[in-house]
């Protein structure tokens, strides 16, 4: 009995009852609308990506400034943060931020803001201007940061799960210029199936040292060459990395085989840097892929309809020339007489009434009139004969 | 008569009505809102609760929840503030030396990709791994002259903090709409519990960036 208590004590210690939390839900602390973000406060009138993100070329030693705006849209006064962070490589190669507590060594470091914290009215905006300081000895290339927004206010205490927050970033994209190396390479590409949709995904490697807007073209062509569907965009691919992207294609609703493939274009120019528009680019392709798709069952249905319906009028169609083939070659011309009929006349030539009429395009009732010329079997033996038939439909 | 005189006895003064209006500008944001477009302030995501175990809890057995539901939108506004792109990722508030903290002082780990986190391969001190997995999440526009065409899912395999920093749910390139409204729903996630891990409420504060690229 102690033994058995021992048990129980032993497992129910290592079985703590630890409950983390109960139920799958978000709890709504406050509800409100609008938002808080920012945007670049001085955009330039040459670089028309300047309106989205901070792009500057800069001399190792050199300094420039620049400046946000930060933006209240909500109806009540906010006390907003605003921080430079280093860029870092979020999953599947896209552009992301660091925290506010990690340590900066890149352009994150090399941004002085006036200002880190403002409170702003309701509706009201106010712009931070800052530096960016580039030290001396910085390798050439292009070296990634953000400008950060996000609204101060305490973590939501005593709740458990995931706690969420919200912040706009505003990519920092600064060139240091030297030895510039532009080039892309697609190194993979996939297909999958995902609900009702084809996806593909292509991966393009950046062995350069600046990002690349690359526009991205992914294609579904039909099993003939003609375009089913075309979906890409242009996205930057960042230094050193490796992009992936997943491009929806509505999944082909009477399925059937088709061809898959992916092109980049980017501006191989050097002396283009983020913003640039040249037209003359440099196109990549990779091999394409051959998708087999099963049709939706629906579609399946109608076709396997279709099919048999095909093979039902080709049964028919093989039949009616055979007949035609034996009624002109092993048939001879027979002049009616006064008391024939077709039934007599079929029954003396071995054939069945029906194949009779059909072949002398008899209409019903199927009279036939003396001094008639329709044409009839040679004999029992040809009406026999493999092209004889056997079985022909009358024709209403 | 004695109308016209009344009317004519009045000075006729006219005065200018000014209309003025300002309209502030808008920038790129995330945030979580309801199915009446009302943001959710303080969003906490609860993964439920498990029972404490000699093993670790991982995979099937791990906590799970998801992120973003009819009710519980993760959205994307772009009021023509990102004109070339831009994306949204999830990642840790507190950077790599994030925790799962408990009130009683306790923590586990989120980062920990060997052996499903059920080792502690960092050597912080605590195992423990959080899995983001976009794969089947739908994006929406929520916009009347808007489209998702050019918007497309972060990953069509589970991501986790133990490969990277960040997770990527949505990228938007610079062909998508200047000026829209997208909404993400169905992110799963789920988080293993290493051996033995004390009975506590946890929390672990991830921030959703959308970043202009």
């Amino acid at each position: 009995m102690s033994t058995y208590i021992s048990k129980v004590c032993l497992y129910g210690g290592l079985l703590l009852l630890a409950v983390l939390g109960s139920g799958f839900s978000l709890h709504a602390q406050e509800l409100g609308s609008g938002g808080i973000g920012g945007r670049p406060a001085y955009p330039r009138e040459d670089n028309p990506r300047s309106e989205s993100i901070f792009i500057h070329e800069i001399d190792p030693g050199d300094t420039v400034s620049d400046g946000i705006k930060v933006i209240n849209n909500t109806d009540q006064a906010r006390t907003i943060q605003v921080y430079s962070a280093d860029s870092i490589v979020s999953s599947g190669g896209a552009f992301g931020c660091a925290q506010l507590v990690d340590e900066k060594v890149d352009v994150g470091n090399w941004i002085i803001l006036d200002r880190a914290e403002v409170t702003l009215e309701g509706s009201s905006s106010e712009v931070i201007d800052f530096d960016i300081n580039v030290p001396e000895g910085t390798d050439v290339g292009e070296h990634g940061g953000c400008v950060v927004v996000q609204e101060k206010k305490p973590i939501a205490e005593n709740e458990q799960g995931i706690g969420l927050s919200f912040r706009t970033a505003i990519r920092v994209a600064v060139l240091v210029p030297g030895d510039v190396v532009k080039n892309l390479e697609i190194v993979g590409f996939d297909s999958a199936l995902k609900h009702s949709e084809i996806v593909l995904t292509p991966q393009i490697e950046n062995t350069g040292n600046v990002s690349v807007d690359a526009e991205i073209s992914s294609t579904i062509d039909y099993f003939f060459g003609k375009q089913y569907s075309q979906v890409g965009g242009q996205y930057p691919v960042l230094r050193g990395q490796t992009g992936e992207w997943n491009f929806q294609h509505n999944r082909p609703f009477w399925g059937g085989i088709f061809k898959a493939s992916v092109t980049a274009t980017y501006d191989r120019n050097v002396e283009n840097f983020i913003g640039s528009d040249n037209p003359d680019k440099t196109e990549l392709k990779y091999d394409s892929i051959w998708l087999f798709v099963v049709p939706h069952p629906v579609a399946f249905a109608v076709e396997l309809a279709v099919l048999l319906g095909v093979i039902y009028l080709m049964i028919r169609l093989r039949r009616s020339l055979s007949v035609k083939r034996a009624v002109k070659n092993d048939w001879r011309s027979y002049t009616v007489r006064s008391g024939d009929d077709v039934k007599l006349l079929a029954k003396k030539h071995g054939i069945s009434w029906k194949a009779l009429a059909s072949a002398n395009k008899l209409k019903a009732p199927y009279t036939l009139k003396a001094g008639d010329k329709i044409k009839l079997p040679a004999s029992k033996a040809a009406a026999k004969g493999r092209d004889q038939p056997r079985k022909i439909d009358v024709i209403k | 008569m004695l109308f016209q005189g009344s009317r004519l006895g009045h000075a006729q003064t006219m005065r200018t009505i000014e209309f003025r209006a300002t309209i502030n500008p808008g920038a790129l944001l995330t945030d979580i809102r309801d199915e009446n477009g009302r943001s959710i302030l303080q969003p906490v995501l609860d993964l439920g609760g498990v029972i404490n175990s000699v093993q670790c809890r991982a995979n099937e057995n791990s906590l799970k929840g998801t992120l973003g539901s009819d009710s519980q939108r993760i959205y994307v506004d772009n009021p023509k503030a990102a004109f070339d792109g831009w994306t949204l990722s999830i990642s840790p508030a507190s950077g790599k030396e994030a925790k799962w903290e408990g009130r009683e002082g306790y923590y586990f780990d989120y980062n920990d990709s060997g052996m499903d986190g059920c080792i502690d391969d960092d050597n912080d001190g605590h195992a423990g791994l959080l899995r983001v997995n976009p794969s089947q999440a739908e994006v929406k526009s929520d916009c009347l002259e808007c489209s998702n065409n050019e918007i497309s899912v972060g990953s069509l395999n589970e991501q986790s903090f133990g490969e990277s920093d960040s997770i990527t749910l949505l990228k938007a390139s610079k062909s998508s709409d200047e000026l829209g409204s997208w909404y993400l729903t169905g992110v799963e996630v789920n988080q293993s519990v290493p051996a033995g891990q004390e009975g506590d409420q946890y929390k672990l504060d991830l921030v959703l960036t959308a970043a202009a690229t």
